[in-house]
């Protein structure tokens, strides 16, 4: 489009538009402030009427016959005019408005006499016609104020309300009918066909609350409705007046169709401890959302026994659930505390098997606990439904079953479970296995490991893993591992890892002629590079930047001791381990003859002999006999007039540097004169 | 025996007009002031017998009015607060600023008429 395509608007036309919203503005503001001003005038009016009324009102609240005659005149003076008023209706609204503010703040006698004097005044008739009204709020404000005034026969009009398709009104004449008659939370809920909201709830039981003497029916009688909010209502007004006669239906609601029902009614038995409802919990639990779930093991957890065990053990198998399941574990733990232990992101130190057979322990030592008692069978059944986070086998469980230790003193059952006669502290539990290991007592791979199982998966493995897998096949010293390792050195295309293999079984079988000899250990059966203290740090990662800096710790502070499992480390390690591993064995070795090398020093190996090498690579601390003491004290000796420090033998003695013979003689003559001057 | 003189401070006019035809009516003088700064400007005149003010008030609240009269005034008046909100705090605060007595609202009129009594009582007759 070009310039000359666009419209021509003419200036006289822009005035007149210009004019024309001006004018509008100036009515718009006009119109504001005019009903503004009448606004406030009419509030001002009301404000002055409301003075005017209010000593008016106060002397028809306060009356009594028993005043004086000149206040008797007045008070019925005041009724004649007041009746004269209330011909105007606005006069009428005002003072129905004073009556309903002022009984918000107005107690006891009072509050009586107020609404007292609204009846006498017939305000009420006002607030009847508000209710004819075809607007919701003057219908709803009518109800209000029939309601907080205590108009008894509004109760009949205010209650077809109550299914009023407008939610206010609605509402409101709920909160009347309650109020208004101690029945009508009886009709209320026979009647009703619309949703209570909870906050609503909430309202009508405060509401009954602020009754006096008031006796609630039985809530569970509506437990029956067809009304779904109707029953939720009165699940909770049964659980707020305690109404615990009601076990069979709300556990039988434990079967609604609605969720919001079910886990009203689960709440209900778990505050009212229906321990009878766990059977049907357990029955419905399959067929439920997950939200239902929860609350069912939440009720389980508060009301459940020993006995439902196995239900929640089957329920953390087979849900998918990862809520539910954690549910399920935490229920089992609240029944039966301890017996799951957390199973994610813990490092197995060896002892795995033996925390599932301490978790298969517990779990039967608990359900023999249980006070019904249940037969063998079953009990092979529950633990075989068991899947705990460690998954326990069917192996472990037969593990138990199928060892005896006879017991003379008492005759068990044979279907009793194993306990065994000897208590392990659970650490040595745990840990048992990884020290046996560590101490090579016992095989790394447990009694039924067979190396032939080995040599199938070894060529699949990374060179990394032959490497240590050779390393602790050796270290092992166990002539069962002799057929892998002559496997891995007969067909192990590395020619590192086979000379590894064949010095390992070269050092097997120089153990098996001779077990009496160790040359690798020292004498307590633990092999001299795992009496390093780095030994277990080094294996425990993989990393090589991890290991490089353990390497420079072990420079920094190791000792002659570290040397065997340096060496070992030099045939299985990567480059920069090699180097740094020579390295660390040529500056200890040095250390070492360092040591040897000095003169105080007075066995080689000095161990029994001098504390201070027994370290190996601390300096030893020359220690002196002659009893020399520091010049500070010596001089505080001095100055006190201890006796040791005048003696004239041990003045040479105190000092650890050399003195001139005239420094003392200066001294001893100074210390006689002050000895002198004090006995003066 | 003279009246005694009651300073009311409420700012709800109807309540406040109620309260004092009550009192009237039991032999008390009432003054009546219907906020915070009135109420101040009074007390700079004359300290009434008793002092009843709502807290809830505007331009000075009725904790504020107890420390006026208990630090800057240096008054032991007896002061009975009055008061809709009746949480803890301002209940607690208003007993740890020096107030007598307080009485939540919806205030029973017969009630408010003892409680000055047995503040009077407790003041001026022992």
């Amino acid at each position: 489009m070009t310039i000359s395509g666009i419209p021509k608007i003419h200036t006289n036309l822009l005035w007149d538009l210009t004019l024309l919203f001006a004018i509008l503005g100036i009515l718009y503001f006009v119109f504001v402030f005019f009903f503004r001003n009448k606004l406030s005038r009419l509030a001002l009016r009301r404000k002055n009427k409301r003075e005017e009324l209010a000593p008016i009102i106060s002397n028809f609240l306060f009356h009594s016959p028993e005043d004086s005659k000149a206040e008797q005149k007045e008070y019925v003076e005041l009724k004649i005019e007041i009746r004269e008023y209330l011909g105007d209706q606005r006069f009428r609204k005002i003072i129905s408005q004073i009556l309903f503010d002022l009984q918000k703040d107005v107690a006891g006698g009072t509050r009586e006499r107020l609404f007292k004097l609204y009846k006498e005044l017939e305000l009420h008739h006002d607030a009847f016609q508000k209710l004819e009204s075809w607007r919701w709020e003057t219908i709803a404000q009518g109800i209000l104020e029939l309601s907080e005034m205590e108009v008894g026969e509004s109760y009949q009009l205010i209650r077809k309300f109550i299914n009023d398709r407008r939610s206010v009104i609605r509402k409101q004449a709920e909160l009347a009918t309650v109020s208004l008659r101690s029945d009508g939370i009886d009709y209320l809920l026979d009647t009703t066909r619309h949703s209570i909201s909870e906050w609503q709830q909430l309202k009508l039981i405060e509401t009954l609350g602020k009754r006096t003497n008031y006796r609630p029916p039985q809530f569970k009688a509506w437990l029956l409705s067809q009304n779904k909010d109707v029953v939720l209502f009165a699940l909770r007004l049964i659980k707020h007046y305690n109404q615990k006669g009601a076990e069979p239906s709300i556990n039988e609601l434990v079967k609604h169709k609605n969720d919001e029902v079910r886990i009203a009614a689960i709440q209900c038995i778990m505050d009212f401890h229906f321990q009878s409802a766990v059977p049907v919990l357990k029955k419905v639990f399959w067929n439920t959302s997950n939200t239902v779930k929860i609350s069912i093991l939440n009720a389980i957890s508060a009301l459940g026994s020993n006995k439902d065990i196995p239900f929640l053990k089957e329920v953390a198998k087979k849900e998918s659930s990862f809520i539910v399941v954690g549910k399920a574990q935490s229920t089992i733990n609240a029944i039966a505390p301890e017996t799951i232990l957390p199973s994610k992101d813990i490092i197995d130190l060896g002892g795995g098997k033996d925390r599932k057979d301490k978790a298969i322990a517990q779990n039967t030592e608990e359900l023999n606990l249980n006070e019904e008692g249940q037969e063998a069978t079953q009990s092979e059944e529950i633990e075989k439904e068991t899947d705990l986070p460690e998954a326990i086998e069917v192996e472990d469980i037969e593990f138990f079953d199928e060892v005896e230790i006879p017991e003379p003193n008492k005759a068990k059952k044979i279907d009793e479970p194993f306990v065994p006669a000897f208590e392990l502290h659970p650490i040595e539990q745990e840990y048992g296995s990884s020290m046996d290991e560590l101490l090579g007592l016992v095989s790394s791979h447990g009694e039924d490991f067979d190396s032939s199982d080995l040599m199938g998966t070894y060529d699949k493995i990374s060179y990394s893993e032959k490497s240590k897998l050779v390393s602790k096949l050796g270290d092992s010293k166990d002539d069962r591992e002799l057929p892998l390792l002559e496997y891995i050195a007969a067909n192990e295309t590395d020619s590192e890892l086979r000379f590894q293999a064949f010095k390992k079984i070269q050092s097997i079988q120089e153990d098996a002629k001779d077990p009496g000899k160790d040359p690798s250990t020292d004498g307590f059966n633990v092999p001299l590079e795992q009496q390093s203290i780095f030994y277990p740090l080094y294996h425990y990662t993989d990393e090589i930047d991890a290991k490089l800096i353990l390497l420079d710790e072990l420079i920094a502070v190791g000792d002659g001791r570290d040397v065997p499992f340096l060496q070992s480390l030099l045939s299985t390690e990567e480059a920069p381990i090699m180097k740094k591993v020579k390295k660390a064995i040529a500056l200890l070795k040095e250390e070492k003859n360092d040591l040897k090398s000095r003169p105080n020093s007075k066995k080689e190996d000095g161990v029994e002999d001098n504390p201070t090498e027994q370290v190996g690579m601390e300096e030893e601390i020359p220690f002196e006999k002659d009893e020399r003491i520091p010049m500070e004290l010596f001089l505080l000796y001095e100055e006190l007039g201890i006796e040791s420090a005048s003696e004239p033998e041990k003045k040479t003695s105190p000092f650890d540097f050399e003195l001139s013979q005239e420094f003392f003689l200066e001294m001893d003559s100074n210390l006689t004169t002050n000895q002198n001057g004090r006995n003066e | 025996m003279p009246k005694r003189r009651l300073l009311l401070a409420e700012d709800d006019h109807m309540l406040a007009s109620l309260l004092k035809y009550r009192l009237e009516r039991d032999g008390y003088e009432v003054i009546l002031e219907y906020d915070g700064k009135a109420v101040k400007e009074k007390l700079q005149g004359e300290i009434p017998d008793v002092v009843i003010s709502d807290i809830m008030m505007p331009y000075f609240s009725g904790i504020e009015l107890v420390d006026h009269l208990r630090n800057s005034l240096k008054s032991d008046v007896p002061i009975i607060l009055i008061s809709a909100a009746s949480n803890d705090e301002n209940i607690v605060s208003a007993f740890e600023m020096g107030a007598n007595d307080f009485i939540s609202k919806p205030v029973s009129p017969s009630e408010l008429l003892a409680r000055v009594s047995r503040e009077i009582k407790r003041h001026y007759c022992t």
